[in-house]
């Protein structure tokens, strides 16, 4: 018997399995969510033929207190996350939800009409229509 | 005068890493904000994208299951550009002190913001005991 053999067959330590770990250890890493104490809101971009879609995580946000700043191809988003008051009597024990202000750009895809953009607050989700700029949308040639 | 406010303790040991799993479905845990009333505690949990239809409050003993399944929109033609987050459900377990009187527990979303009130029954609540002098 090997002296591989051995210790795998006392189930001290498998290179095998060992590797296998490491491996399933290394795919969780990407499949993970973004770090939940991150300190802004999660966004969401979606391209499509004629208009991009951003989703904003926002719960309890006041939809008036939120800035949308459109870009030629860029949207800045600023705000304040929501904060509890705690009333009389009440004392916080734990807090984990994120307090303070924020502000976030993203890059979109491709330039937008920003007179054209739409935006709508629901269930705590903040969603921004933006329609590709009428120019920039990519035209069929015929050849005659 | 603390031990007679229910003591909870949050049985999601990955919340801090940001997903939970269970089984084959992966859960978030969200983020909460607790707050301590003389009368009960106070829970403020984060579920963006959450309806009430898709919240599922499941107490066995003294352990409450909070599920929340978000609302996914279907993008027909759409790419992801960019993704930061996905509309996985959320869950975090919590263990509830003997004291909290589960009938009475009361659940309100809004915003996306669930708001959970654990009352804490009468009989456990703090007394004021008057010394009388000898």
């Amino acid at each position: 018997m090997s002296w591989l053999g051995s210790i795998k067959n006392r189930d001290f330590w498998d290179p095998l399995e060992e590797l296998a770990r490491i491996q399933r250890d290394m795919s969780g890493i990407f499949d993970r969510e973004a770090p939940i104490e991150a300190d802004y809101p999660r966004v969401n971009l979606w391209s499509g033929a004629n208009e991009a879609r951003l989703t904003v995580e926002l719960p309890g946000a006041n939809a008036e207190d939120l800035d949308i700043n459109v870009g030629s191809s860029t949207v800045t988003l600023k705000g304040a996350f929501p904060v509890y008051e705690a009333k009389e009597g009440e004392e916080f024990v734990r807090r984990e939800r994120p307090t303070g202000q924020f502000m976030r750009t993203v890059e979109l895809p491709f330039p937008v009409d920003s007179g054209k953009v739409d935006a709508s607050y629901k269930n705590g989700v903040l969603h921004v229509v933006l329609p590709r700029l009428e120019g920039d949308k990519p035209r069929k040639i015929k050849i005659s | 005068m603390s031990a007679a406010f229910p003591a909870f303790s949050n049985e999601a040991p990955a919340a801090r890493s940001g997903a939970v799993e269970a089984k084959t479905e992966r859960f978030i845990a969200p983020r909460i904000d607790m707050l301590r009333r003389e009368d009960g505690l106070v829970l403020l949990v984060d579920m963006p994208g959450t309806t009430d239809k898709g919240i599922d409050l499941h107490v066995e003993k003294n352990v409450l299951t909070l599920t929340g399944r978000p609302e996914t929109e279907a993008l027909e033609g759409f790419e992801p550009a960019y993704k930061e987050y996905r509309a996985r459900p959320y869950r975090r377990v919590f263990t509830m002190s003997e004291e909290v009187d589960i009938e009475r527990i009361e659940a309100s979303l809004k915003n996306g913001v669930l708001r959970l009130f654990f009352p804490v029954s009468e009989t456990t609540k703090p007394k004021k005991i008057a010394v009388r002098q000898g």
